[in-house]
């Protein structure tokens, strides 16, 4: 289960990100892509890394597409499947050091829905900033920058302790 | 990297390239994995408590033979939802059953009983550790202890019986044995005739000769035996021990060891044990059951070792008694003579149990006109090595391994029983 999902995901990514850009007449970068897909689907088989480098390399693509003015919710779909591939990479990383009578099915489903309720709160937030636009001015949008970096700097920095 | 500061590197990019651009979808984006990081520290693993008990289904086994190992263990912390389990397996012992690893959710106040079944080489096999990883279920913190944990599996060598293995010290000790001691009195051997003494049992006096004499009476007197100071010398030198393509014939040297030990040992002999190999590991000598114990640890623990020290075969003689009776258990090289030749003229008896390395070689390659004239060759050495040792009378065992020890040892050095030496001397008979 967690290997189909991983194998579907990555490959959902790719294909949503490359066909952004595909459609929008970059051939050169959407071979680019295609090469970076494969080299992801099949580097992570063997190191977890790849996991990490796909999904900041897909990130960045669709980044700059949507600053190129691609469609969004296909580039945020692309973030959010590499998103999904990265997290399920780790996760069966750990499922292959079970042993043969472990309750494998069991983690992975509450591995799922703990996935599944975040993803889909996250989706909601995505969707909702479809409707709701907010205006800030220039000083109210930098101290949100920094409120920002400083909540998400403590957050990495408690986990980090915790490790 | 973590996957928390790429997670966090990610979200810094997104926001601060969402806010500079004005692009409220970029900042959108990052939600999903801020929420990510947030679940990540609301479910992270609290600080977590077991208790680890190990026991095992036998703690002595022989090579091959399988041990069940146990472990029961408690959560006396919170829920851990992704635990990881794994209890290191020593080099040298096999899983035939079950998993050293567990991948489990433990609940407070839960148990856990593990078992799995493990064989393996000869060795003492510490099992000390067992180390414990708890993820949240998203996996970004973890928590890792490692749980000290008693238990130890000894892989003993297997030990042929012998009996009753002829050797002759120059010197015994005082207690009574069934090694002749080169001194009259009671036994069983006729050793010489001497004039009666009163006490003397009527059955020993020996009328033949007493005829001769008009005056008095003679009487027979017998060898008596006793028991002797046995020294066992296992070589652990790796170069004479590994032969090609990393196989050694060591562990036909430990099964002499043990097989002899145990046999002197049962004789009520006094046993030491010297493995030569890296360093010198001595058991000091010693009598009965704790002695046997403590010569088969020792043997349990034998391994090879390679040192510029004890690249020569160099007996330290200061660590057996005078003139007792030495067993060196070796393949032997041809540079190890001159040192064994010094040994034997210090007094010591000396026999060598030699396990033959070049039949050993032979019957692992594949049968060819040039094996056959490499193992001639060498074959030749060996013996002129072993005629040598011979002449300089020092008894030599040469045992190809494909024969079974006792058999080999029984031909080469047993000693009939007594009550069979009594009826050959006609004792019995007559």
């Amino acid at each position: 289960m967690t290997v189909f999902c991983l194998v579907l995901s990555t490959l959902l990514s790719v294909a949503i990100v490359t066909w952004g850009y595909f459609a929008n007449g970059l051939t050169n970068q959407t071979i680019i892509l295609i090469v970076v897909g494969i080299s992801w689907i099949f580097g992570q088989i063997k190191w977890a890394w790849f996991g990490s480098l796909g999904l900041t390399l897909m990130t960045l693509a669709a980044i700059t597409g949507i600053l190129l003015g691609f469609p969004v919710l296909p580039m945020i779909a692309g973030v959010m499947f590499a998103f999904i591939a990265w997290d399920l990479t780790d996760f069966n990383n750990r499922l292959k050091q079970a042993g043969k009578r472990d309750d494998t099915k069991g983690l992975e489903s509450l591995h799922f829905s703990r996935l599944g309720l975040i993803l889909a709160a996250g989706w909601g937030v995505v969707l909702l900033t479809r409707f709701i636009k907010v205006r800030f001015n220039f000083e109210v949008a930098a101290l949100l920058v920094l409120v920002g970096v400083w909540g998400i700097s403590l957050l990495v920095g408690r986990l980090r302790n915790n490790e | 990297m973590s996957r928390t500061i790429v997670l966090g590197l990610l979200i810094f990019i997104l926001i601060i390239v969402g806010l500079s651009t004005f692009k409220g979808e970029l900042i959108a984006l990052s939600v999903p994995l801020i929420l990510y990081l947030l679940a990540g520290f609301i479910w992270k693993p609290e600080r977590f408590q077991l208790e680890v008990d190990r026991t095992l289904s036998l703690e002595r086994i022989l090579p091959g033979e399988p041990a069940t190992i146990t472990l029961n263990i408690k959560n006396t912390g919170s829920l851990l939802e992704n635990l990881l389990l794994e209890d290191d397996l020593p080099p040298g012992l096999d899983l035939i059953e079950g998993s050293t690893r567990r991948l489990i959710s433990l609940k407070s106040g839960e148990i856990l009983k593990w078992q799995y079944t493990v064989k393996g080489r000869r060795g003492n096999y510490p099992l000390n550790n067992l180390r414990a990883s708890a993820k949240d279920l998203l996996g970004l913190v973890e928590r890792v202890e490692n749980y000290p944990t008693r238990g130890q599996l000894f892989i003993l060598p297997t030990a042929p019986k012998v009996r009753r293995i002829a050797i002759r010290p120059r010197l015994t000790r005082v207690y009574a044995g069934n090694i002749p001691a080169r001194t009259g009195g009671p036994g069983i051997e006729f050793f010489g005739v001497r004039e009666y003494q009163p006490g003397d049992p009527q059955h020993w006096i020996n009328w033949r000769v007493s005829a001769r004499y008009s005056n008095s009476l003679y009487s027979n007197e017998f060898e008596q035996e006793r028991v002797a100071d046995v020294g066992i010398i296992l070589d652990g030198r790796k170069n004479v021990n590994e032969l090609g393509s990393g196989r050694s014939i060591f562990e036909y040297s430990v099964l002499a060891a043990t097989s002899l030990a145990d046999g002197f040992i049962a004789s009520g002999n006094r046993v030491g044990l010297l493995v030569y190999g890296k360093f010198i590991n001595w058991t000091y000598p010693g009598y009965g059951k704790l002695q046997r114990e403590k010569i088969l640890q020792s043997l349990t623990r034998a391994d090879l070792g390679e040192s510029q020290a004890f690249s020569g075969l160099i007996i330290p003689r200061k660590l057996f008694p005078a003139f007792s009776q030495m067993v060196l258990i070796s393949p032997l090289e041809t540079g190890d003579f001159e040192g064994l030749v010094q040994f034997k003229s210090a007094g010591y008896q000396l026999i060598i149990v030699s396990p033959d390395p070049v039949a050993y070689e032979v019957s692992h390659l594949p049968a060819s006109q040039n094996v056959d004239l490499a193992a001639r060759i060498v074959r030749i050495e060996r013996e002129i090595l072993l005629n040598r040792l011979q002449r300089a009378g020092i008894q030599v065992v040469n045992w190809d391994t494909s024969q079974p020890f006792e058999n080999i040892v029984q031909a080469a050095l047993s000693r009939p029983p007594a009550w069979l030496r009594a009826i050959h001397s006609g004792r019995l008979a007559g």
